[in-house]
């Protein structure tokens, strides 16, 4: 009898090695037919990623490909084209769960906590490391650090955007006012916003306004507060350079004296200033767009006005590329995203073709951005180059943790209310940080 | 059905109820990766876990055969229970591996392949220490699987968020099916530790049979040897009451018939007289030497048959063999030739020694050293042995001290350190070279 469990054992045994055998042959035959050919996978999503109309958007990228492709010999780099920046998330996480995500993509915004949290995207820094040619100081540091949490580099900027004031230069030459220069402050902001708001027909309505579009957040990151924390645990809300920024947007307000003014004054002509991203700015004017807006008055850019504890910062958005920490070309995977984020052809391509601004230096200090947008404002704008340099310089970092959205969507609510005189500003502002703190817990 | 034949089956129904489970639990959370692909709900799927999950195809093949692996080496321990130790535990190790990988491939959603290992390790498990790092090894094993313990720390993938894509009914048929398979399961492993021990119990009671009985015939046989060595004592005091009465008392008889004859004839006639005590003296030789045969007969066999060295070196060998005791002989006395009676002597000494050193000393080894000074011959037995305090009769040392006072011998002992017995006889030596 003895012999007969044996005998049982050893036959469970076998079974065992021969499904052990399919298994291994099955997985082995579907790995074996995967690293096949030497293919990097890009992924991109289609239209601007600024939220703003765009011609050709795989021109840049098409030429870093070619470029990349001429270099690496055999590397072929592919991508799927026409997924949207709605639908382009949900793509990306159908591939990682699929195992099947490119080895180098554009990261959705404000997704980079999620993202390094699930594991999805490779630390850059071993890579930074070997590469002798890389130097992380020709990028600017509020690009640059965008895509650095968790006290690691998960990511490379591809294109900022920063914020600069728009101001109608013929509205301001009309009252005899002369262009604030960059060192302007919320002071003179203000008492030129008082000044152009009048009633200019006589009709008894006002028609002719400060500014539009100014909120708060633009007030704060000017007057130099800082949110939240580097880990976005705890907020500052009750800081002294956000109430500061508060009682201002609130006294802006009070100066358009009680008529809420719209994008269709500011296309009319009718508002000195709004702040203006980047992309917006060069996508207002040019052919065909400025069609629609039928606007003809001049232009032109300044820094934002600083408030009395800042130096009129303002946020700059960036694009990021990361890359899969699965990837089975780690270093294919550097040098392409090194094409495309670090490459100067590839970001001075990008003043031609796109909206954003480069994020390397040299790129963005070229004699290029002058030549590209003179011939995008045709004759009657005009821009200070350096200004945008010195913006970019400037700029703050965006947070990038996962609950910046949420807290500042609950923010945005409660301080409208303040700034409409709804809740008390006093206590209002305290109750606000414990409340982001509880969301951020 | 016999005992072994049920723990086996046992065992493959264990071996494929957990494949089932494995496949089950692996299989739901490959296919839902699938469904929920295809429901457009990755992003929403991705935030709620907050992990990145393995790919479908990873899972699937991860898990089955690591489940796989873990069977094989099950199996490939049962093979080889009587190996050495070092090669057992690595199998239990190999097991213990197999199994948190592949309950961490299926996201700690199943942790019923603990059971498996528990059960291979309690089977193969002796002695009591083994206990106790049993007991370890089963707290870390379950430790180690156990979702709510350790799940969120490994990063691990709960089963619930993959059933999301499944419908309600569905998924109370999956996670049902599941519980089944659990429960199973752990009926299953109780019914096989049950027969496990109870097989250990059974075993346990036939070798206290077998001692107990052994236990018995041992003390019979001691019983019939005292009978035997009573009866053997009987024969022989018959014998020598028959010699005695066949030899020495018809001598003797023989002897004071003649010496009354002698009393009635010596005034009538000194010469018959004086043929008459020759006679008596020849009766009384013939007497005599009849006491020397028959007290030769008492003689140790092996002196009869060889000269005095090879019946001592014989009888230690027979001893030490039989006993198991080592027994070191050094004569220094060349040739080892004497008296009959000091040959018997000297066996004796040295037999009732050795004897005794065995029998009440315990000694694992003995050493005799013969040696001679001048006319005394010296036997020296020491052994190694508990030795003794307080000494007392019985031991044969009265025994051998008679013995040696015939041959106005002495006898000294010492039991401090082990026993220690010297014996002097003084030899005959002169007679010896004649």
């Amino acid at each position: 009898m003895r012999y007969g469990g044996k005998r049982a054992v050893r036959i469970s045994m076998i079974t065992a090695a021969l499904l052990l055998a399919v298994v291994a042959l099955t997985a082995a035959s579907y790995i074996g037919r995967q690293g096949q050919e030497r293919v990097l996978h890009f992924g991109m999503m289609a239209g601007s990623y600024w939220d703003v109309p765009t011609g050709n958007c795989y021109e840049v990228v098409d030429a870093a490909i070619s470029r990349f492709e001429e270099k690496h010999p055999g590397v072929t780099v592919e991508y799927v084209s026409g997924i949207l920046k709605e639908d382009y998330p949900e793509w990306l996480a159908e591939q990682v769960l699929l195992g099947k995500e490119p080895d180098v993509f554009m990261i959705p915004a404000g997704e980079l906590d999620t993202f390094v949290s699930l594991g999805i995207l490779k630390r850059l820094e071993p890579l930074m490391g070997k590469d002798k040619g890389f130097e992380r100081e020709a990028y600017y540091d509020a690009a640059y650090f965008y895509g650095s949490i968790r006290g690691g580099q998960y990511a490379l900027p591809y294109e900022s955007v920063p914020t600069l004031m728009f101001v109608n230069k013929t509205l301001l030459s009309k009252e005899g006012i002369r262009m604030p220069g960059a060192d302007w402050t919320w002071n003179d902001f203000l008492s030129l916003c008082r000044q152009v708001t009048k009633d200019t027909d006589g009709d008894g309505v006002i028609d002719q306004f400060g500014c539009f579009d100014y909120g708060w957040r633009e007030a704060a990151d000017s007057n130099g507060a800082v949110l939240f924390d580097k880990d976005g645990k705890t907020s500052y809300f009750a800081d002294s350079r956000v109430e500061e920024a508060v009682r201002f947007v609130k006294d802006l307000n009070a100066a358009n004296e009680g008529y809420v003014v719209t994008a269709r004054e500011f296309d009319k002509g009718q508002v000195a200033f709004r702040p203006f991203a980047f992309s917006q700015y060069r996508t207002y004017k040019p052919y065909p767009w400025r069609i629609k807006k039928y606007s003809d008055f001049e232009w032109d850019c300044v820094k934002l006005p600083s408030g009395p504890d800042g130096s009129g910062q303002t946020k700059l958005d960036t694009l990021l590329m990361g890359v899969s920490s699965r990837t089975k070309q780690e270093y294919m995977a550097w040098e392409f995203i090194k094409e495309l984020c670090y490459e100067e052809e590839t970001q001075l391509h990008l003043l031609k073709a796109s909206q954003g601004m480069p994020v390397l230096k040299k790129a963005a200090q070229s004699p290029l951005l002058r030549q590209v947008l003179g011939s995008d404002t045709p004759g009657n704008g005009d821009m200070d180059v350096k200004v945008i340099g010195q913006v970019m310089e400037e700029a703050m970092e965006t947070p990038n943790f996962r609950l910046y959205l949420s807290a500042m969507n609950l923010a945005d609510g409660e301080i409208g209310r303040m700034i409409n005189g709804d809740v008390s500003m006093d206590s209002g502002l305290l109750k606000l940080q414990r409340e982001v703190n509880g969301v951020l817990k | 059905m016999t005992r072994e034949r049920v723990v086996s089956n046992l065992q493959q129904a264990a071996y494929i109820l957990n494949l089932g489970a494995v496949i089950l639990v692996a299989g739901s959370m490959a296919y839902s990766i699938f469904a929920i692909v295809d429901a457009m709900q990755a992003e929403m799927f991705l935030s709620l876990i907050r992990v990145r999950p393995w790919t479908p195809g990873a899972m699937m093949s991860i898990s089955v055969a690591g489940y796989l692996c873990l069977v094989f080496f099950s199996c490939l321990g049962q093979l080889w229970d009587h190996k050495r130790r070092m090669v057992r535990l690595l199998i239990t190790a190999t097991e213990m591996f197999f199994c948190i990988g592949t309950t961490i491939a299926m996201n700690m959603n199943y942790n019923g392949l603990v059971l498996l290992v528990v059960a291979d390790m309690v089977r193969g498990q002796k002695g009591s220490r083994q206990k106790v790092i049993l007991g370890i090894a089963v707290v870390c094993l379950y430790t180690i699987v156990n979702y709510n313990l350790t799940g969120s720390y490994f990063n691990m993938i709960p089963w619930e968020s993959y059933l999301i894509c499944f419908g309600g009914s569905t998924q109370a048929f999956l996670k049902g099916l599941l519980s089944v398979f659990s429960s199973m399961n752990l009926v299953l492993f109780i019914l096989y530790m049950t027969m496990l021990i109870q097989g250990e119990y059974r075993e346990r009671e036939r070798f206290q049979n077998l001692n107990e009985q052994l236990e018995e015939a041992n003390k019979k046989l001691k019983e019939f040897a005292a009978e035997a060595e009573k009866n053997a004592e009987v024969r022989e005091r018959n014998r020598l009451a028959r010699e005695i009465h066949d030899t020495l008392g018809h001598s003797l008889t023989g002897i004071v018939a003649g010496i009354d004859a002698c009393l009635t004839m010596i005034d009538i006639s000194p010469e018959a007289t004086k043929q008459q005590l020759i006679k008596i003296g020849n009766t009384a030789r013939q007497g005599m030497t009849d006491v020397r045969r028959s007290v030769s007969k008492l003689r140790p066999d092996a002196l009869e048959k060889m000269d005095l060295e090879d019946a001592v070196v014989k009888m230690l060998q027979d001893t030490g063999a039989a006993s198991g005791t080592e027994i070191q002989f050094q004569n220094q006395v060349k040739p080892f030739k004497f008296h009959e009676d000091e040959e018997e002597a000297i066996y004796r000494v040295v037999q009732e020694a050795t004897t005794n050193a065995i029998r009440h000393g315990h000694a694992k080894k003995i050493w005799i050293y013969i040696s001679k000074a001048e006319q005394w011959l010296t036997i020296m037995v020491r052994d190694n042995g508990v030795g003794c305090d307080f000494i007392h009769e019985g031991f044969g040392l009265k025994h051998m001290e008679e013995r040696l006072h015939l041959l106005d011998g002495t006898l000294e002992y010492d039991g401090k350190d082990g026993f220690l017995i010297t014996a002097r006889i003084p030899i005959r030596w002169g007679e010896e070279y004649q």
